[in-house]
């Protein structure tokens, strides 16, 4: 499939909003009409010329972003189809609001990626900073469905008010992972901070290993097998996601302090 | 070199000329501080819109807080006076409450009987991970300290206390504490929980305002929030009636855009991606520092002013002590005005000030 590269030539000296740059609007344009879109968040007048060298034609549906760095923001915003795959870092609100398609990035992610979004996938190579999954500036829900993969660790208050889709993080969260979460999985294959599941309505939070500090707000319903658990492991197989997941799990239901209707499961 | 202007030598010595200069030629400036009247902000969101530059508070952190938990889940806010003359139960979370308002509990307590209260219960107060606060005698007052917990986990107990769910046991003097507390709350007539804003966890304070929603079920509950400093609350609100968004807004793109983590005046000038700072502070600044790092141009009523060569200092009266002003009161829950209590008609008020600069910024000298 051939790709539309963008190559980032110099650093950015401001932050820059990339949301113009979705494969199906590019498709249509011709290199100047590229080059012209406007990407700056400043008085200064910056187009996308400025910044970025051009290779290829966006027909098939693919664009690579190559040489990013924190200060690239939106990228892949409102994505509903197509893909984009970035080589370097990303700033804030990369696959905001998202519908569909297919984001990767090899670099960490800035706040709130995936927040708002409703389907898709997000798949991040490095950390991911505070918020993945969260609420969307004006939103009152986080993530609505899709799925996203950090590869690294989660910054604080992962998946906040997710109300369903799937996040799978390699490394650990910070605090508060799962805050207020209204339905969903979220699966940690690290280690989690402090506060985990904090405020958790319904939904399910599996850990691999015990956190240090369990709320006490969580009810120990003691081990038990989900064939659930096997069921979600096939299917993460089947989308190329080896999560281990075993299906004997320690059960505590919460958070009390408010419905506590979600769950928290360990794996044994 | 830095320009130092001093009370009543305002007109003709420059500083207006380079302070336009200096914000006109800006990729991006920052109002921030805003540590000011109403009539100040008003002329700060003015200038900001004419600089296509970006609107912060002091408080800001807080105050978006506060904006964004509203905004998000809603509240079940009360008033100062109706707290006082109508409470039953008043539950102070945490010490941001009594750090910000020192006079708080006499004015919650006042001695002499106010207004007749719903309910037959006498009046008590809880401190709730208050530390060790003096507490008048004549207020009947129950301590819950934090022990060896934090205070997310203790409001997350008595929380799941109130809404009578289940909770791991490991402290049984602690769940009994909570448990009695819980039941006076939900027998109350009229409880009330004081917070800060400024100084609570996000999801604290959501747990906090879930419990005042569980309780309204059943009975009255409300929250009472203590005001930002710095005239906080009256700058946001200013904010939001002139422009429909709370403070952290940037004005780049000719229409306002609120964004509370990427509008930081703070994070915009330690990142670089701010050029250019205009600090206000008339008011006292409470202890919070101006960022250093880009030319800045500064408006103190204290005589705080140019450290860098290519800084502006200007200096101005201070809101209701130098001149009148209208400032947000919290016995009224309201914007108020305030006499001067020392009139002084040399100093500039920081409103005349910033509409100075901005008739300037369109001059052939502020574009030089």
């Amino acid at each position: 499939m051939s790709a539309l590269t963008l190559e980032l030539a110099r650093k950015p000296d401001q932050r820059l909003d990339l949301s113009p740059l979705l494969p199906r609007r590019l498709a249509g344009l011709k290199p100047k009409e590229i080059e012209a879109l406007q990407i700056g968040t400043t008085r200064a007048r910056l187009v996308v010329g400025d910044l970025f060298k051009l290779k290829g034609s966006g027909d098939g549906g693919m664009l690579r972003l190559v040489g990013t760095d924190a200060r690239c923001d939106r990228i892949g915003h409102e994505l509903a189809e197509g893909e984009i795959v970035v080589e370097g870092d990303v700033g804030a609100y990369l696959g905001a609001a998202m519908t569909g398609g297919k984001i990767s990035i090899s670099g960490r992610a800035g706040p709130v990626a995936g927040a708002g979004m409703a389907g898709g996938t997000i798949a991040i190579g490095g950390d991911s900073d505070e918020r993945a999954g969260g609420i969307l500036v004006g939103g009152t829900h986080g993530m609505r469905g899709g799925l996203i993969t950090i590869g690294g660790n989660a910054g604080p208050m992962l998946g906040e008010r997710m109300r369903r889709g799937l996040i799978i993080v390699n490394g650990g969260a910070s605090d508060y992972a799962a805050a207020r979460m209204i339905a969903g999985t979220i699966i940690v294959k690290g280690t989690v901070a402090r506060f985990a599941g904090y405020g958790l309505r319904r939904g399910t939070l599996i850990l691999t290993k015990e956190p240090k500090d369990l709320l006490p707000t969580f009810g120990d319903c003691g081990v038990m097998d989900f064939n659930y658990l096997a069921l979600l492991d096939r299917q993460l197989r089947a989308l190329g996601i080896d999560a281990k997941l075993r299906s004997r799990a320690r059960r505590l239901m919460g958070d009390m302090a408010t419905l506590g209707k979600g769950e928290m499961l360990i794996l044994a | 070199m830095a320009v130092q202007v001093k009370r009543a030598k305002l007109a003709g010595d420059g500083a207006l000329e380079r302070a336009s200069a200096l914000l006109g030629r800006a990729r991006l400036a920052v109002i921030g501080g805003l540590l000011t009247d109403i009539a100040g902000a008003e002329a700060a969101l003015a200038l900001a819109e004419k600089l296509g530059g970006v609107i912060d508070h002091a408080a800001g952190e807080g105050l978006c807080r506060a904006s964004r938990i509203m905004r998000e889940t809603g509240g079940c806010p009360a008033s100062m006076g109706e707290v006082r003359n109508r409470a039953d139960i008043v539950v102070l979370v945490g010490d941001g409450p009594l750090k910000r308002e020192p006079g708080l509990l006499t004015a919650l307590f006042p001695k002499k009987e106010g207004l007749p209260r719903p309910g037959n219960n006498s009046r008590g107060l809880v401190l709730l991970g208050c530390g060790e606060a003096e507490v008048p005698a004549h207020i009947p007052v129950t301590r819950i300290g934090l022990g060896n917990l934090d205070l997310a986990t203790l409001v997350a107990r008595l929380s799941a206390a109130v809404h009578q769910h289940q909770a791991q046991v490991r402290d049984d003097d602690l769940a009994t504490t909570l448990q009695g507390l819980a039941e006076r709350l939900r027998a109350g007539a009229f409880p009330v929980f004081v917070i800060s804003y400024c100084d609570l966890d996000d999801q604290v304070l959501r747990t906090v305002l879930d419990m005042v929603r569980h309780l309204c079920v059943t009975t009255r509950a409300a929250n009472l929030s203590v005001p930002a400093p710095g005239n906080g609350d009256g700058v946001n609100l200013c904010s939001v009636w002139t422009c429909g968004l709370p403070v952290r807004t940037s004005f780049v793109s000719g229409l306002p855009e609120h964004d509370a983590r990427m509008y930081g005046a703070r994070r915009l000038i330690e990142s670089g991606e701010a050029d250019a700072l205009l600090w206000v502070e008339a008011l006292p600044t409470f202890g919070v520092e101006r960022p250093q790092g880009v030319p800045t141009v500064v408006l103190s009523s204290t005589g705080n002013g140019a450290t860098a060569a290519d800084d502006v200092a200007i200096e101005v009266g201070c809101p209701g002590v130098d001149h009148d002003a209208e400032l947000y009161l919290w016995s009224i829950a309201g914007i108020g005005m305030v006499k001067a209590t020392r009139p002084n008609g040399g100093a500039p008020t920081v409103a005349e000030v910033l509409g100075r600069i901005a008739e300037r910024l369109g001059s052939p000298e502020a574009r030089a």
